[in-house]
């Protein structure tokens, strides 16, 4: 009943990794890359809330604060706001189409999303280049220091944003993505959303309180 | 745009995670409809009616960002450890602004309030901040 040992042949045995294989996964039960983007997301909230905190002490503690209607185009503003909305609708609708399988709506829905990003980022900097040309600079007074802050940090993550849903772009045009590898548009429309989200009330705080 | 939703089962499911239906139109519909409540709000109520005006556009803000927060960014339908990783921020949060409170809420009683400074000359606390005419709301950048 003795069984012959099986003779070791390298070709078939050799192990093909520098680092040993296990047949279960001691990691989290989720994509690492979602699970990463959340912990990122995470830090950022606690940056925003930092810059928010700060603007909430140093408005509510202020002798006067003026009326934001009076030295800032909220209507431009909110028009953007707006964009930016519309961004991050066309962004799941792009992440949809591809989980559909169809590539080409989700490139058109996709270059929408860039399109409107850059837009956004466009009008904030002509609100800049017309605030700074008034003479509003950051050095003025407290709510030009707050609102240059915020909006300038905000307007850095649009700018990541954008070069981020570019580079996906041009990864989906080479032929990265499918139905089943999705993951790095969800992550990306990921981040997309929270700039989006932060705008919301930044936009409520900077611009209509 | 109504076609993109993300189905339970269907091929837009993200995996294994079994989103349950919604459809992107009308969150996007309900956002831009909140938008334009809110510029309305912040228009149309006085500058001076602080907390009926802050109120109202703290609201719409909160909500516009949970429906983002919820649906865009699938929260909703995220499983335990993902909601664990995110949701750890709010308390986070929540004691922040907590512990900000006594100096944006007491600002009043405080000896040297936030926006005073002590005039070197005399030694005497003075007032840094914006005239009278500027706090209701006169427009001194000229935009």
């Amino acid at each position: 009943m003795s069984k012959a040992i099986p003779s070791y042949d390298p070709a078939v045995d050799a192990p093909r990794h520098h680092h040993p294989v296990y047949d279960y996964d001691s990691g989290p039960p989720v994509d690492r890359g979602k699970f990463a983007i959340w912990c990122f997301l995470g830090t950022e909230i606690m940056f925003f809330t930092g810059l928010i905190g700060t603007y909430l002490v140093l408005r509510t503690g202020s002798p006067a604060w003026p009326n934001p209607a009076t030295r800032l185009a909220v209507d431009l503003t909110a028009f953007n706001t707006f964009i930016l909305i519309v961004s991050s609708a066309t962004v799941v609708a792009g992440l949809n189409a591809l989980q559909r399988g169809d590539r080409t709506k989700f490139l058109q829905w996709w270059g929408m999303s860039i399109l409107f990003g850059t837009f956004f980022v466009g009008v904030q900097a002509y609100e800049y280049y017309a605030l700074i040309g008034h003479g509003a600079t950051p050095n003025v007074d407290l709510f030009w220091s707050t609102f240059y802050a915020m909006t300038g940090f905000h307007g850095l993550h649009v700018v990541v944003g954008v070069i981020w849903l570019v580079a996906v772009y041009i990864a989906a045009l080479r032929g990265k993505y499918s139905p089943k590898d999705f993951v790095g548009v969800e992550l990306c429309g990921l981040y997309w959303h929270f700039v989006d989200l932060v705008w919301v009330l930044l936009f409520t705080l900077v611009y209509l309180m | 745009m109504s076609e993109a939703t993300t189905g339970a089962g269907g091929a837009e499911d993200h995996g294994e995670e079994g989103h349950e239906h919604f459809s992107v139109f009308k969150i996007f519909i309900t956002l831009l409809v909140l938008t334009a409540l809110e510029v309305a709000w912040g228009v149309l109520i006085p500058y001076e009616n602080k907390a009926l005006l802050w109120t109202g556009l703290l609201g719409f803000a909160v909500w516009k960002g949970s429906l983002i927060f919820l649906y865009f960014m699938h929260m909703k339908y995220e499983g335990i450890i993902v909601k664990g990783n995110v949701l750890f921020t709010i308390p986070l949060v929540i004691y922040m602004m907590t512990m900000l409170m006594p100096d944006t809420a007491f600002n009043g009683r405080m000896n040297y309030k936030i926006g005073d400074q002590l005039d070197p000359e005399t030694g005497e606390v003075v007032s840094l901040g914006l005239d009278e005419e500027e706090a209701h709301g006169d427009d001194h950048s000229g935009h």
